[in-house]
Order: C-alpha cells, then structure tokens, then sequence
C-alpha cells in the first residue's frame, strides 16, 4: 500500500540491466515526462490498492476498471491479439474460459454477462459483484478466465520503480472463491519479461465482493517517494 | 426457478471435472514460483527472515489480539514446550520449502481416499476425500488440523478443523484453536496457487486471506527442502542441502526458571515501532486492522496526511466462541484403555478392562443413568469396580452413589477414591455416605493396578482446592485433570477451600512434567481437562502459558500499587477473555482478574 525503498526489489528476478534500471528509478523524472502511470500499466496494476468494476461490454469483451490510476482494461474473447496498435498502459489482452463452454458464460465463472461486479483490493484482500445477481447470488465456482497481454508500454512491476519492458508478457488466470460468506476474486500473475526478468515473475492477490460502489473514488496517476530507505534482508 | 438453476450447474460442473483432469490435478512434486529455496516472489521478508516486531498492516486483528502480540517476546520460543513447535497449517505453505502432493487410494475399492501433503515446514498432512466427517468438538486438536476436501470445479476446496492455537505471522499474530480454515488449491497450467481463509472468532474481526503460489517441480528424485541444511552437514547455501529428517528434542537452550513464561509487561515493549519507524508510517497504520486492509486506507499512509486513523469502533463485537455442537451424550476413544464421555457438557473419564470399569469423576446425579447407559456401550456386562473423584465438587460426585451401588444390592459396592480433604469436603456437606469416598490418602500418590495398567493418583495441594487429585494412567498415557485444567474456561480456584493461582500454576506444570509429546510438540500424552476437549502437551502449555502471563502482568502492576478496580478497568487479560472468560460466575473476566489479584496482593 505504500510504495516500497528505491532499490527494493527482493525476490523479483531481476537480470542486471533490470536491476540497474531499479537502481535509477527516480520518480520525479517520471511525473516531469509523463510517464506517472509506468505503475499502473498491466504488470502491475493488480497489486495497487485499487478497486475495479467489470462489466461485460457485448458478449465477447469484458471491460474492467480501476480507481487508482483510472485504467481500463479490455479483455477480448476468442480472437487473437492485434500488436499492430500503439502500445500501451494496459496493452491488448487476449482472454479465454478454462473449463467452460467457448461461447457466452451461461454458468458464470468470473461474471455472467451484463453482470457488474466491483472489487476492492488493499494489502492483502479485496471485491464484490452488485448487479443483477444481487449480492446473495452464490458465486459461480467453475472455471478460471486466462488472460494474456501484450503490446504493453514499458512499465513497474512494483511502484518503485522494478522494471518491465515492452517485450513483457502478462498471463493472468482470475477465479472466484466463496469463504466463510465473502465472495473473492483472485487473479495470478505472470510476468515474462525477456529484458529485465530471469524467470517468470509470479505473485498472487485477492480482491473481496463489495455490495456497491459507494466507495469508487478514481485517482489519477501518481508517483510517489517511498516513506523509508531500504533494508537488505538478513538470515 | 433457482433451484433448476443450481442442479443445471452441478450437472455441469460435473462432466468438466472428468472432462479435465489434467488441467485440474494438484497432485505432484511442486517447487517455489522462482524455484529453488526461498524462490518465492513477494513478501520476502515476511516468509524469509521473519517480519518486524509491530508489523500487522493488512491484517484484520481485533484489539485482543493487538493487545497479544504487542506483549510477545521471540524469547517465548526458548520455553522447552515450545521450541519443537512446527509451523501450524495456517502457515505452513508461506515457508521456503517445495511441496509434494500424494494421492492415496483404498486398495480395495480403488477409489481416492485421500491428497497427503509433505513438505515445506510443515507436518505431513492429510486431506481426506471420501465423504467422511469432522471429529466431534471434543477431539484433540493438532497443528495441521483435520481437514477434508471436495472439488468444486477445477478446483480442490480443503476445510480445516480442530487447529491448535498457533500463529499466521511470525512476530506474534496468533491463532486460537477456534479458528478454521478454508482453502481452494488451483492449477493453471504449471503453477499452483493455493488461497487460504482463516476465520478466528477470537482474534480476527474478519477471515484473513492470502495466497501462495507454487510451480511444478520436474526434477526426479527430488529431496524435499525441509529441514536440514546448517545443521546436519549441508553446506549452508539452502535448507536442503543435507538430511531431511528431523527429530526434535527440546533443550535448555539459556538459564530459565521452571514455569517462567516470557512476555513483556504491558507497555513495556519497546520495539512494537519497529516497524513503523522503519518505513516511516504511522503506529496506528502498523498496527493493523480491517480498515488496513482496503485501498482508502492508503490516504492515511501520505506524509502529513490529515486523514484520520484506523477506525477501530468499526470492528466487529465479539463473536461465540464456544463450539456449538454439544450432543447430550458422546464417547470418544482417547488412548489405550481410556476413553472421555462427554454427557451434558461434562466430562467423564473411563477405563475399561478384563476386570472391569475404573470411572474418574461420575458427574452429577442427573447424569448417572446416561453415564451408565454409555459404560454399558463401551463394556458391556462389565462393573464399574473403581471411582476416582478428583476433588469434592458436586458436579463430580453427585453420581458417586448410584455409579457405585451397582445394578442389585447384592452387588459389592464399587470403591471410590479421593483425596482426604475432598473427603472431609464431602461429609461437611452433608452428603449421605453413600456419596463418600471409601478410600482416601492424604499426601503424595496413591498406586493401583487394574485392568492390567498402573494407575497413579497424584495429589496436587493448593490447586483449585485443597483436595484436587490427577489420574494419570500410565499404560494407555492419559492424565485427567479435574479442576485444575479447563478447556472451556478460566480455572475456578476455589481460594475459601484452600485452592491458590499458584499452586493451580504448579499442577499444571506438574502436569507438564508427566507428558511426553510425540513429534512435534504434540500427540503422545493425552490430556483430559475437567470440561472441553481432549488435550495433549501443546495445549496444556498454552492453558499454563496463558495463566502465567496473567499471573505476571497482575503481580506487575500490583506492584506497581495499582488497586483491583484500577487493575479490572486495565483489562489485562483482554487478549485471552475471549476465549476463556465465562459470562458470568468466578471464570468471569473480572471475578477471575479478581482471584489473580487476590493471589497476587497476597504474595
């Protein structure tokens, strides 16, 4: 939730030209040439505090929303991606069902069509559908949606600055749980990164179901220091 | 119309579950995401070399369990029950180690019974899949918990019961064995991702959730990184590097007085801002709590924010934390020949053998027709030959007479032991003799021999009375208490029939002496406490460790001249009411403060 010390990027498999771009990161040059949303682009959006609104566009485009950095992510159904775009924040995504059938969602994995869902992220947890299910509906419990994006505009992995190129690769698989009368949205992600990554970069993150989204409060993009100075982990 | 809706999904669902096993199965070899040892990708210094003192942003604590872990000394891990506890279920797949996951089937039937889990640091765990149910609320409870699973989908759903208390953070964020757990293990492709839900009606104000990730390990013959490493040879650069098996045996590690629990004082720690002078944020952020953990909260964290400071009012009231399936009768096998019947939340013990039946502790009268009709199940055609009353508590005693009196009078009475002020307790009562112990001793043990295992009754003086005896059964390992040990509440220590806080204390680690934990800090002796479920040595130490620290932190500011009230209004026990307070009565939050102070002024 805060943004990490400038040269924190432990266990982030960095090669040394990743690691010398972390090293430099400075986020005052970022905002001066704008470049404040480097943390908000598909790599790394997903771990920001940030809530979303996904909603289905027609029946095969899913769009999904975030309120910090007001991003827009298009995931489109079952046709491939075009990299003949300018790239960009949030790049082109190619999604899929696993485990369902092809064509609609008529058992609902992610969201039915025309559903809203909202979601909150913070640290550690996060989101919620509204929409015409309603906030009783038992969360659909089938399949994942597979996500795979690229065309992206070089960007952070974290926002302090640990990099991300334009060759970058993210894959992400989302599935909807239901624990203990909460309905939770998890998205996995995989970064690869053939420029400043070694090895796949894999991190998880929850989102929890909110009822509405009275607390939808769009922010821009931002830079921001790190409150602290980092600290090398020791055994 | 919803109910159509539903059946068409399962339906559904079903035919995928056959239609994608491959994509689906969990079971196999699993590495860390980056591989290797300590090759997890987030949260580093979390799951490597440990977190701050006073780091628990993003953690949805209550104020009981704030209280708690700001007083928690790493100092506590050097006490000898404590130094071979593993890494509970809750926590055991955020360490550096791989995973490998077993399918076990019934060679009969050929059908799954069961994933078995290895690795990491955790304890070899099962998770059954063939439909059968949780233990009774009164079972033991382990580290690793009982869990079950069911696929839902393409993905197995795991609930976990009967936990021990233990920890999700290593920095003193505990669990309560009230707390449960619910997982969903999901493979996409070559990773695994594991989401786990912890709800803890004692110390979370709602279910802690995270996730790890996992990925497959294609390497043959691969060792397990478990444990090892420095200490067995290895060559230091990884915990696998040498033999994986591990035995622990507890030392005396620094000079520590027997019984002495560390813990600081309240107020006393001074690195509880550990962490947030380290990264520059405020206590109160640090601290954690639900409002820590959704994105608003992130206002509060800006340099000279203005926003205000985690709301805890919002916080959930305290939640039930008694287990609510009590059936009015229920036997459970304990160990050897010792079994517990539990018969209107009371709890008797019952040996049975060639000779016959030994039963500790009748109960009250109302119940002696059930606790028949349940010795009858168990053994039956057998007599009850041998009642032990481990103190003169009427709720233990008032069965004595019909227990012992047999089915016809010409029965030879069974024999009742106690010890000798219980004895005198009993007739100042007023109780008709057919209430007395017939055989009473008045200092140290008193030895049998029945049903083929030494028994020994162990007087402990100035426990909860002046007349409080343990039963330990020495072939089938069980210990059972009476008053000394509670599951279900603070000890009542009745300080006008000459019990005392310290001699309770005594007993307890008396008790604590007699037990010998299998592996792990667990398993091995088992307990039987006068309500509750069945404990072990892990359990015992939790009760002693919690009756120690409030003992201490009330001789703490006894001596520091605060007066009762000023000591009930400080609420020192905070972080353990919940889970041991009664509602009203002397195990009340303040009636037992009360007892502590008195034992402690008196000193």
């Amino acid at each position: 939730m805060i943004t990490p010390p400038k040269g924190d990027y432990a266990s982030v498999p960095l090669n040394p030209a990743g690691r010398q771009v972390a090293e430099g990161w400075d986020p005052a040059a970022d905002a001066a040439a704008g470049e404040a949303c480097r943390a908000f682009g598909a790599g790394g959006i997903m771990r920001l505090p940030t809530r979303l609104k996904i909603a289905w566009t027609d029946d095969s485009t899913l769009r999904m929303e975030t309120d910090a950095g007001t991003q827009v992510r298009t995931f489109h159904f079952g046709r491939a991606g075009t990299a003949d775009g300018a790239p960009s924040w949030q790049g082109y995504s190619v999604a899929e069902w696993l485990g369902l059938p092809p064509q609609g969602n008529p058992f609902g994995a992610l969201v039915a069509p025309s559903q809203e869902a909202s979601a909150a992220r913070g640290a550690a947890a996060g989101g919620a559908p509204g929409g015409r299910a309603g906030p009783s509906a038992p969360p659909p419990t089938r399949g994942s949606l597979k996500v795979v994006t690229t065309n992206l505009r070089p960007g952070y992995l974290r926002k302090n600055g640990v990099p991300y190129s334009d060759r970058a690769v993210v894959t992400e698989y989302y599935d909807r749980f239901s624990m203990f009368g909460n309905d939770y949205l998890q998205v996995e992600t995989v970064v690869t990164d053939p420029t400043y990554l070694t090895t796949p970069f894999v991190v998880s993150n929850q989102f929890k179901r909110e009822p509405d989204d009275s607390k939808w409060n769009p922010t821009p993009c931002s830079t921001d220091a790190p409150l602290g100075t980092f600290h090398p982990p020791t055994f | 119309m919803r109910r159509c809706s539903l059946l068409s999904f399962a339906a559904v669902s079903a035919a995928f579950a056959m239609a994608a096993v491959a994509q689906n199965e969990v079971a196999g070899d699993w590495d860390q995401s980056g591989g290797g040892i300590f090759g997890f990708q987030e949260e580093f210094i979390d799951r490597g070399g440990g977190p701050d003192l006073g780091d628990y942003a993003g953690l949805p604590i209550n104020d009981a369990l704030r209280y708690k872990a700001s007083l928690y000394s790493p100092s506590w891990l050097t006490v000898p029950e404590h130094q071979c506890l593993p890494h509970p279920g809750v926590y055991a797949y955020r360490s550096p180690g791989g995973l490998s996951i077993v399918k076990e089937y019934d060679p009969a039937t050929q059908r799954l019974v069961a994933y078995r889990f290895y690795g990491s640091y955790g304890l070899a765990r099962t998770v059954w899949m063939d439909g059968r149910p949780h233990p009774p609320a009164n079972a033991r409870h382990t580290y690793e918990g009982f869990s079950t699973g069911r696929w839902e989908g393409n993905r197995l759903a795991v609930e976990t019961t009967h936990l021990k208390a233990g920890f999700l953070r290593r920095n003193g964020i505990a669990h309560s064995d009230r707390a449960r757990m619910l997982e969903y293990w999901v493979r996409h492709d070559d990773y695994l991702t594991l989401v786990t839900a912890v709800d803890d009606p004692v110390y979370l104000d709602e279910p802690f959730v995270r996730s790890t990730d996992f990925r497959v390990d294609p390497r043959p013959n691969t060792r397990l990184a478990e444990f090892g490493g420095f200490a067995n040879g290895g060559d230091g650069e990884g915990f696998g590097a040498s033999d994986v098996f591990y035995k622990c045996v507890p030392t005396e590690e620094i000079a520590i007085e027997r019984g002495r629990i560390p813990s600081f004082m309240p107020g006393a720690n001074e690195n509880l801002d550990m962490f947030s002078k380290r990264h520059n944020i405020p206590l109160d952020a640090a601290l954690g709590g639900s409002a820590t953990l959704y994105p608003e909260f992130a206002a509060r964290l800006k340099p000279g924010s203005a926003a205000p400071a985690a709301d805890r009012s919002a916080a959930r009231p305290p939640r039930p934390t008694v287990p609510a399936d009590a059936p009015a009768a229920a036997s459970l096998h304990v160990a050897g020949q010792v079994w517990l019947l539990t018969i209107g939340g009371h709890n008797v013990a019952v040996q049975v053998g060639n000779e016959g039946v030994l039963v500790v502790n009748p109960g009250p009268e109302e119940i002696a027709d059930a606790v028949s009709a349940e010795v009858a199940k168990l053994a039956p055609g057998k007599r009850i030959r041998i009642i032990v009353d481990t103190d003169d508590d009427i709720a233990h005693i008032g069965g004595n007479a019909k227990l012992a009196s047999g089915t016809t009078p010409r029965e030879q009475r069974a024999a009742v032991f106690a010890h000798e002020n219980a004895s005198l307790r009993i007739a100042q009562a007023g109780l008709s003799d057919r209430h007395s112990p017939t055989d009473t001793f008045f200092r140290g043990t008193r030895e049998l021999y029945f049903n083929d295992e030494p028994i020994e009754i162990i007087y402990v003086p100035a426990a909860a009375s002046d007349g409080d005896v343990l039963v330990y059964f020495r072939k089938s390992d069980v210990i059972v208490t009476g008053s000394v040990l509670e599951d279900l509440t603070y000890p009542i220590i009745r300080t006008d029939e000459g019990g005392s806080l310290n001699g309770t204390l005594e007993a307890l680690n008396h008790i604590l002496d007699l037990t010998i934990a299998e592996y792990r800090a667990q398993g091995g002796t088992m307990v039987i406490p006068n309500r509750g479920r069945i404990y072990d040595e892990g359990d015992v130490a939790e009760y002693r460790d919690m009756l120690t620290i409030i003992r201490d932190r009330v001789q703490d500011a006894v001596a520091k001249g605060s007066t009762l009230e000023q000591v009930q209004g400080a609420r020192l026990a905070r972080d353990y009411d919940g889970r041991y307070a009664a509602a009203t009565g002397p195990a009340s939050a303040n009636e037992f403060i009360a007892t502590v102070y008195r034992g402690s002024s008196a000193k």
